[in-house]
């Protein structure tokens, strides 16, 4: 789909276009070394040519580590593009089943992952303070106004 | 009739120089260094027909001070500069002293400073050894000698990166202009002196304009790799003596660890040093990239009488520094002779 419009608010499209696809972005990506179907520099690419396939598993691959963000000689803020586009797929319902799974847990208790029986027990045994089942009514305030209910 | 004062001894001002005597006009030539010949007495061979640099300078440096019409002071610096056009007074800083000159015409052919890649920390110049620049690469090959900083021996593979400190918001956005060419010819020289040497240039664009194609075409007949990315980063091990040069290459999308025994950074050029003062002392514009402003190409300035020449307004390579010069030494003549 072409994600431009929708760049506008997110990022300002300034620099959008300095893009020359040098690829400093991928080379120094630790995640392309390992998988390399993940790609900035083609994602980016994808986007200026509005043709971003936020369908693609891979785009929920970057660890936001900003190397290509700091590395960029045209400023175009490789790693913003892709958090665009992963906003983008959550809204519109084309996220990983677990990344929807992630979100919901998050708005139910606080956390990435649900309190288990066996957490509780752990905690017990090292003497810790128990967990609270439910989130506070600031934190809900928060993911109200920050639009984390409804995306990303 | 007065004189011309011509700031810089590089081969622009001496090309300006040699052309105003030959017109049997009274020419002074400072230089702030010990030496003239600017960034090219650095040189051996250029591109692109292989022209010895030394020469170069020579050949104009004698013809020009066999002329009496021309003083040449080196270690020499402009102090102030008053009146106008056709009555310029001028003050220098000389080693003996201060002097004072009167000039009808200036000549600005400062040129530029090679750019410093030290703020790159991801390639490492300045940490690894063999991480060199292509102005002392281009020394080695002069001396005949291209070896390994760190263990002095003769490379088997040389890597060359472009683009270093231009096009890059993070330090200079213009293009310097003649880093291809050289790139392309000294890997030509490479190949033909070490031709089991293997040489890859990483390139983002090649721009090597007109006749420069010629160069790049023989570059590629000897075998020099091309590949088109901007390296995200070098990493050395074994005592940092063993480079790797990790990049994408953009036209297959594949990562690549390219081992090379050394790296060279072809760097761009910067205003010269000094600029910011001596555009305020002389009160012309600058432009956004630092460099002197051309009102009217390729030589007027807004100030009458004061005329820019070779790489003070812009990188430039060596024969647009020659036709500078000249032009820059016409236009000083026709003032002067009206």
């Amino acid at each position: 789909m072409d994600l431009r419009p929708e760049l506008k608010d997110y990022y300002g499209t300034e620099n959008l276009y300095d893009c020359y696809q040098c690829g400093t972005c991928t080379g120094g990506c630790p995640v392309h070394r390992y998988l390399p179907e993940y790609n900035v520099r083609t994602i980016i690419k994808d986007i200026l040519d509005g043709e971003i396939d936020l369908s693609n598993r891979a785009l929920w691959y970057c660890t936001t580590c900003y190397v290509c963000y700091e590395r960029c000689p045209q400023k175009v803020k490789p790693l913003y593009l892709v958090q665009a586009a992963t906003n983008t797929a959550f809204k519109k319902g084309l996220a990983p089943e677990s990344i929807s799974e992630m979100n919901r847990i998050l708005l139910k208790c606080g956390r990435n992952s649900e309190i288990t029986s066996i957490a509780k027990k752990l905690r017990k045994t090292f003497e810790l303070p128990e967990l609270k089942e439910d989130v506070s009514e600031d934190y809900k305030k928060i993911a109200e106004l920050t639009g984390f209910s409804n995306g990303l | 009739m007065s004189s011309v004062l011509i700031l810089g001894g590089g081969i622009t001002g001496i090309q300006a120089a040699l052309n105003l005597t030959q017109l049997g006009i009274e020419t002074f030539l400072i230089e702030r260094e010990p030496e003239l010949g600017g960034n090219l007495k650095m040189l051996g061979s250029t591109f692109p027909e292989g022209k010895w640099a030394p020469d170069l300078i020579e050949k104009r440096v004698k013809e020009t001070t066999s002329s009496k019409k021309a003083t040449i002071l080196v270690r020499t610096e402009l102090l102030s500069l008053a009146g106008e056009c056709t009555q310029f007074k001028a003050s220098l800083k000389t080693p003996e002293g201060t002097r004072e000159i009167e000039s009808g015409a200036i000549i600005l052919a400062t040129g530029f400073t090679p750019f410093n890649p030290t703020s790159m920390k991801h390639y490492g110049f300045g940490k690894y050894k063999d991480v060199i620049t292509a102005l002392e690469l281009a020394g080695m090959i002069k001396n005949g000698k291209l070896v390994r900083n760190s263990d002095g021996k003769e490379p088997t593979s040389v890597t060359f990166i472009q683009c270093i400190g231009s096009r890059d918001l993070n330090t200079h956005t213009y293009c310097s202009s003649f880093c291809c060419m050289y790139a392309v010819h000294l890997a030509t020289l490479i190949k033909e002196n070490y031709p089991h040497c293997m040489v890859n240039i990483l390139y983002m664009d090649i721009r090597t304009p007109f006749c420069s194609e010629l160069i790049y075409e023989e570059a590629r007949k000897r075998g020099v790799r091309f590949f088109r990315s901007k390296p995200a980063k070098i990493r050395a091990s074994g005592g940092n003596e063993h480079l790797t040069v990790q990049f994408e290459d953009t036209l297959d999308g594949t990562l690549r660890f390219l081992n090379t025994e050394i790296v060279v950074l072809s760097i761009g050029a910067t205003p010269s040093e000094g600029t910011d003062s001596l555009a305020s002392l002389l009160q012309i514009d600058l432009e956004e990239s630092g460099f002197f402003k051309c009102e009217q190409a390729p030589v007027f300035t807004k100030a009458k009488g004061i005329f820019l020449a070779g790489a003070v307004s812009g990188p430039k390579d060596i024969a647009s520094c020659l036709a500078e010069g000249s032009a820059a030494a016409a236009q000083a003549a026709i003032l002067l002779k009206v």
